[in-house]
């Protein structure tokens, strides 16, 4: 099976997490289409100026040259995302970029301006593709989707169907749900696809966002490894989704956010189907206990 | 297209350079706010003030256009071209409201007084038939349909802040006209702007459920319902109203794409308000908010005009419609407890308030809210309206009570 990974070029985490991930499950890519980095347009850094503050964005621009290819960004924290790693890429890996981890390990890599262009339909076709990965890319194109053999696969950071699109970890959080990672096929909407797998996460421990979203990240990748393996094992039906099960999320804004960090601040529990029926098997066994206690009364 | 052509690089810069000297925007204060916009130089996103801070200015900005007119009214705006205008009928119908909310929440009398001079005045200016003017009183005074209706808004309040019945008995003249005009159809084409009727009419239904609900007389209410049902046959699939813009050939704005929302949800919320979940009217009204929230979370912009597929026609945004939309989407918050419908909200809000320039030396300017951003956009250009910062206000402190709540739901301090 030649499995491809659809990327941008500068989100070397993500990218080398799922790589990573594939090799514990004894896989390897057959190839990478990265995404060009785009151009710092008069009018993009202007609009990034407004978003984030001049302050930064000249400061990205100190560090690395560039205001979007923001390697700084994608490098692995030292450390927890260490952990994810096989023994043998630690040391040093996080300092990797795609470019190097795929030439260290004779992984193709092409680079194209536009992965729904004619460019990147042409590379995949040209790999050969059976499973196309996505790594945390923009909006695919049928185009593209239309070129692996088996199907393309996304993993979700939320359980699906109900949370679809942006920060769904958080809206999990904010609307009391249970978090999780889903793995479905990618259709041309938004998180429609057909679901292979879901996962429920306990982020009790986690004491903020980031910590959250640094432990969703990291399993979401070893379950789609898992996935891809299960499904060239055939061990598995994708279930289709129904559109009116889930909702689109968008980006949360700040004052919904304060609430996610305060609930995960107390410790973010669910009150889940387990611990409920564990709940009521408590109450009937103490009920039983009473009623055999007054008959012996 | 050539360069000389009507859409062409000499048309354009002739036309701008038309703008430049008749919008005098070569004045210190307005080429400020010119450059800022040619530059889209707003605040960060994340350096908007406290909500407070900015609702105080654009009250302040209020009063200064209260205080700009002799008669008690609200200048309809502030032009760039020729400084402030008379005092405006309908939006100081809609005001009043405004002014006793705020009265309320800064526990400050000054704002109520401020409020029932303007009902004052609106007395003073009603027709002879019980209906309300067009336009600014500068101009001839024609009766007008949807003035007439927002005017009922300050009069209703300002009789139930005082039990007065003269604000009372002003509001019963004006509905009896506007049933009187109204089509057999459920529809107002007299007296309405180019003697057509239009779906933003859901906002002359609302005044007049409420003054059913003043006065008992089910003519109102059979005169709102009527209309509301003609609306509700103007939506599309996917939420689209046709008839919802001032012009046929004219892609409507989202100042009157958001009247025509708001006129739908408040009269299903009044009609029904134990289930407005189960109204048709909220659930029209729903459908379309939805439409545009997509629109707006997708782009992270909101135009200032649509088409009928909700695909923006224009690059500028409408500020006044923005504010509407942001407390339609408030309003689905409270009513459907959907919360993509308050995140929407917080981050339209948000950019409106990277807009407003809070420190300019200029009093037109200062803490008013421009019609369209930037200032050159098509709709009101090169002005601050006073609706605009009427919505503005409203929809800020319906943020803070809302996000006050759900804070204390939650327990975050």
């Amino acid at each position: 099976m030649n499995i491809v990974v659809l990327c941008k070029s500068w989100n070397h985490k993500k990218v080398l997490e799922i790589l990573a991930a594939l090799r514990q499950q004894q896989l390897r890519a057959r190839g990478i289409v990265a995404l060009a980095p785009e151009k710092p347009a008069f009018s993009s850094l202007l609009r990034k100026m407004r978003e984030r503050g001049a302050k930064k964005i000249l400061q990205s621009f100190s560090s690395n040259g560039h205001a979007d290819s923001s390697r700084l960004n994608g490098v692995m924290p030292a450390g927890d995302s260490d952990r994810s790693l096989p023994d043998h890429l630690k040391n040093g890996y996080s300092q990797m970029t795609i470019a190097e981890y795929a030439e260290l390990h004779q992984i193709e890599m092409v680079v194209v301006r536009d992965l729904n262009g004619d460019e990147s339909v042409a590379a995949l076709k040209r790999m050969n593709t059976d499973i196309l990965l996505l790594g945390g890319v923009p909006i695919i194109r049928a185009n593209v989707l239309a070129v692996p053999k088996v199907c393309a696969l996304n993993v979700h950071m939320a359980l699906l169907p109900k949370f679809r699109g942006m920060n769904v970890a958080e809206w999990s959080i904010l609307s009391g749900a249970a978090v999780g990672v889903t793995v479905h096929q990618v259709d041309p909407g938004v998180d429609t696809g057909a679901i292979l797998y879901r996962e429920t996460i306990d982020v009790a421990d986690c004491p903020n966002l980031a910590a959250m979203r640094a432990k969703v990240s990291r399993q979401q990748h070893q379950v789609l490894a898992k996935c891809v393996r299960w499904l060239i094992e055939k061990k598995f039906a994708p279930e289709p989704q129904k559109k009116e099960e889930g909702q689109q999320f968008y980006l949360m804004h700040d004052k919904l956010r304060k609430i996610v960090e305060h609930k995960l601040s107390k410790g973010y529990k669910l009150a889940s189907p387990r611990h409920i029926l564990g709940l009521l098997s408590a109450l009937l066994k103490f009920g039983l206990e009473m009623e055999t206690f007054l008959v012996f009364v | 297209m050539t360069a000389l052509g009507p859409g062409g690089a000499f048309a354009t810069t002739a036309r701008h350079l038309r703008d430049f000297i008749q919008f005098r925007v070569y004045r210190p204060a307005h080429l400020r706010i010119g450059l800022q916009d040619f530059f889209d130089l707003r605040a960060p996103a994340g350096a908007v003030q406290s909500n407070s801070i900015h609702l105080q200015r654009a009250m302040d900005w209020l009063c200064r256009a209260q205080d700009a007119t002799s008669d008690g009214g609200v200048a309809a705006r502030y032009r760039l071209s020729k400084g402030w205008a008379a005092s405006y009928p309908e939006t100081t119908g809609y005001i009043i409201p405004t002014f006793f909310d705020y009265a309320d929440l800064t526990q400050d009398e000054n704002y109520r007084q401020r409020a029932l001079r303007m009902a004052d005045w609106l007395l003073t200016v009603q027709l002879a038939g019980g209906a309300f003017p067009a336009h600014d009183i500068s101009t001839p005074r024609e009766p007008r349909v949807f003035n007439t209706s927002q005017a009922l808004f300050g009069l209703l309040r300002a009789f139930r802040e005082t039990g007065n019945a003269t604000y009372l008995n002003a509001a019963g003249r004006a509905g009896d006209w506007l049933v009187s005009v109204q089509n057999e159809t459920g529809t107002w084409s007299r007296f309405e702007y180019y003697q057509r009727p239009h779906a933003y009419h859901s906002e002359v239904a609302w005044p007049l459920l409420q003054l059913f609900r003043m006065t008992q007389k089910p003519v109102y209410r059979d005169a709102a319902v009527k209309n509301l049902d003609w609306i509700l046959s103007l939506q599309q699939p996917n939420g689209w109203f046709d008839q919802c813009g001032f012009k046929e050939d004219q892609a409507p704005y989202l100042h009157t794409i958001a009247y025509t929302i708001n006129g739908l949800l408040e009269s299903g919320a009044l009609l029904q308000p134990d289930q407005p979940l189960n109204n048709e009217y909220v659930q029209a009204a729903r459908l379309a908010s939805e439409a545009l929230l997509h629109r707006f979370e997708i782009r992270h912009f909101m135009a200032g005009q649509f088409d009928r597929n909700w695909k923006a026609t224009v690059n500028y945004s409408c500020l006044a419609g923005n504010m509407q939309t942001s407390i339609n989407w408030l309003r689905l918050y409270e009513v459907t407890g959907d919360i993509r419908f308050l995140n929407g909200a917080l981050k339209l809000n948000d950019f409106v308030k990277s807009t407003q320039d809070l420190h300019s030396n200029h009093p037109g300017i200062r803490g008013g809210i421009k019609g369209s951003h930037p200032l050159w956009g098509r709709y009101i250009r090169y002005s601050y309206p006073n609706w605009a910062v009427k919505f503005f206000v409203d929809a800020l402190m319906l943020e803070d009570k809302l996000v006050a709540e759900l804070y204390r739901q939650e327990g975050v301090a």
